[in-house]
């Protein structure tokens, strides 16, 4: 067989299901006014299975993960997404499976600004390399921030040591890419229909190729960025999670990148539009930014994708 | 889904590496310099792409009727990642293969298939594209040179422009404008011009890339056979159409761009600067840029495999191997600093070749303007 770029009927059902899913339990009005994500939420959001991919009651694989996390990243679907999925690769016997179900709610980077802290059950600090179970010692303290997820300030005492993260770091790596991917291509498919309808200067504003051309850039970059995910994926259903890091990587690096860049070009496509707190923007570019900030290892990203030239190219 | 090559693919791809250390000369990396407008690289193509044909393998992807073996465009594709791999040694052919052929394929009477198809698979032809003029570049449909008929011949006047190959070459797919009194994409034929008819003149334009890259055409009362026209008369533009979908991708520079990223990160070691984090930065920037436009090119392939009708992912993907050539080269300057700047050394000549990419085949704004138009549905000026 040679290659095939498009997901196959199983991988195309999960995103639609997780689509409608999140189209009846989040939508858009609920997004923008920031008041979306609720522990019950999260819980129906695990009983899809989405999160249990990769334990041993979880169904499917990295593929059909990438896909849900398609459609979780249009819809800018709230809560730690990536930080759940990382933890659970980490852990085994019933504190995985409490996460899996969407029971226990993680918190995972390196204290003492961690995010999901005042909500959080349980703690994972890791800088992307290794990482430790850990409890918060004292009280935390709240920090609102720039994509409204609840964050706080804590202090953490490790409690087990979980070992080397990396691997698990490459499936984090992926779900963001592919959340955040479809993040992009959501604000700028948003951007663009608001370009096709707003005239200045007797036309649509889209016609100004100033307009047009870095939102086609971006559309570009994204669609690049979407398709590296999908193939960190794939390494890692084929070839196991050792493989996937340095692919995994690449795709995150690709994403924050390409999806950042998204945001901007959004925003000045909205003009005084987009800086509203309830208009058609920033409820997508708040999370964007926040998602591309995310720890754990969002500073090794660039690193890790060099992984691997001592010994082999990227050309083949 | 599938990213994975089969073992068939793969061993095929080591085939073709084998014969290209067995076949390319020693002094190859020297000779390629001059790029494949150069006479030596000219002259070697014509060579080399008759080994191609002996093997099978230059027309490849073309039907079993026209000299090809139908092979799939999956295997077409890792035989144009090797060859663009290893600077391009079918020099000028590669467009004859990719697209020209493709175009008489599908519009030429039986009697130009019979003439053009069998020396292109069998590697002994050089063409050109006669497509620029000085006032029609990235408005190609402002093209003026008239082709007025006389008798049982166009007599052609006008000029062509930026012609890769045009002194080499022993055909020019000629655009003209067969009907006076028409305006834009209506009333362009296509006309399948031998270049050593009367009335022909090729001047060099020294450019900044190899030797011989650029050249003006001029057609002073060329009488060119009516029967030379490929396609319907003034609906020339269509076959235009048809042929630069294969154009954009025909040519594999995220391949190439990524093997000299290769060697650009072995060279940083080398200099001792491949620890400082602006060239680590850089050197995973380029890389993911370099493997987003790779997944980019595959995405129209695939599509190509599906039967897809073209879309405009394959701006997309010329837009992505643009950038990641241009991030490669610039990152070369940055690694080699002042050492960059000496005439033909190797990132000199990465640079200089990296400012092509977003001319080529149209300009990057121009592949901006058909993706902003077919894949976000913004409005066209």
């Amino acid at each position: 067989m040679s290659l095939d770029l498009d997901f196959d009927d199983a991988q195309q059902a999960v995103a639609e299901a997780v689509a409608s899913f999140c189209a009846e339990r989040c939508p858009d009005e609920q997004i923008r006014k920031g008041e979306a994500f609720s522990r019950d939420l999260w819980r129906e959001l695990a009983e899809l299975g989405v999160l249990a991919i990769g334990t041993p009651e979880g169904e499917g694989g990295a593929l059909e993960q990438a896909a849900a996390f398609e459609s979780l990243g249009r819809a800018v679907f709230p809560g730690p997404l990536a930080a759940t999925v990382f933890a659970v690769r980490l852990l085994d016997g019933p504190e995985q499976a409490r996460l899996a179900a969407g029971e226990a709610l993680i918190s995972v980077g390196e204290p003492p600004l961690l995010p999901f802290a005042p909500l959080a059950d349980r703690f994972v600090e890791s800088d992307g390399e290794s990482a430790w179970l850990a409890r918060a010692e004292g009280e935390v303290l709240p920090v609102s921030t720039l994509g409204g997820e609840p964050w706080g300030r804590v202090r953490l005492v490790r409690e087990r040591e979980l070992g080397d993260a990396r691997d698990a770091l490459a499936v984090h790596d992926t779900m963001l890419a592919a959340w955040i991917a479809a993040a992009g291509e959501r604000i700028v498919a948003d951007a663009a229909e608001h370009a096709r309808a707003r005239k200045q200067f007797g036309k649509a504003i889209g016609e100004f190729q100033a307009v047009a051309h870095p939102l086609a850039d971006a559309a570009m970059a994204l669609a690049s960025a979407r398709t590296l995910a999908r193939r960190a994926a794939w390494t890692i259903d084929r070839a196991g999670l050792r493989a996937a890091r340095r692919p995994g990587a690449v795709a995150r690096h690709a994403a924050t990148r390409a999806a950042r860049a998204a945001a901007h070009i959004a925003h000045q496509t909205f003009g005084a539009l987009g800086i509203t707190l309830e208009g058609p923007a920033f409820h997508v570019s708040r999370r964007i930014l926040q998602a591309a900030a995310q720890p754990p290892g969002e500073t090794r990203a660039a690193e890790v994708a060099l992984e691997g030239y001592a010994l082999e190219g990227c050309a083949a | 889904m599938e990213f994975g090559w089969s073992a068939e693919e793969l061993a095929y791809r080591e085939e073709v590496q084998r014969f290209l250390a067995e076949t390319l000369p020693e002094d190859w990396e020297e000779l390629s310099k001059g790029g494949p407008g150069s006479e030596a690289q000219a002259a070697f193509s014509r060579e080399f792409c008759a080994k191609l044909a002996e093997r099978g393998w230059l027309t490849q992807s073309w039907p079993a009727e026209y000299g090809g073996s139908d092979a799939s465009p999956w295997r077409h594709a890792i035989f144009g990642e090797e060859m663009w791999g290893h600077g391009e040694p079918r020099g000028p052919q590669y467009m004859n293969v990719n697209w020209i052929g493709p175009a008489i394929m599908k519009y030429g009477t039986e009697d130009q298939k019979r003439a053009h198809l069998p020396p292109i698979s069998e590697g002994r032809v050089l063409w050109c594209q006669g497509f620029s003029e000085p006032e029609a570049g990235s408005d190609l449909v402002a093209l003026r040179t008239a082709a007025r008929r006389e008798g049982d011949v166009y007599l052609v006047n006008g000029s062509k422009i930026w012609t890769s190959y045009a002194n080499h070459a022993d055909f020019c797919i000629l655009l003209v404008r067969s009907d006076p009194d028409s305006k834009r994409h209506r009333g362009i034929s296509v006309l399948l011009c031998p270049m050593d008819l009367p009335g022909i003149e090729v001047r060099e334009i020294p450019s900044v890339v190899g030797e011989r890259y650029f050249h003006e055409v001029f057609f002073e009362d060329v009488r060119v056979p009516l029967d030379c026209r490929l396609g319907p008369e003034h609906e020339g533009w269509d076959v235009v159409a048809y042929a630069l979908q294969f154009e954009r991708v025909g040519a594999a520079r995220y391949h190439r761009a990524a093997l000299i990223l290769d060697d650009l990160a072995a060279r940083a070691k080398a200099r001792g600067v491949f620890a400082e984090p602006r060239v680590r930065e850089g050197l995973g920037r380029a890389r993911a840029l370099c493997e987003a436009a790779r997944l980019l090119t595959y995405r129209v392939i695939d599509q190509r495999v599906h039967g897809s009708p073209p879309s405009a992912d394959t701006n997309a993907a010329r837009i992505a191997a643009t950038d990641a050539e241009g991030a490669v080269a610039d990152l070369a300057v940055e690694v080699f600093g002042a050492d960059a700047l000496e005439y033909g050394s190797w990132a000199d000549t990465r640079f200089r070749w990296a400012m092509t990419a977003g001319v080529a085949v149209g300009a990057t704004e121009v592949q901006l303007n058909l993706v902003a138009s077919r894949l976000l549905g913004l409005p066209r000026e």
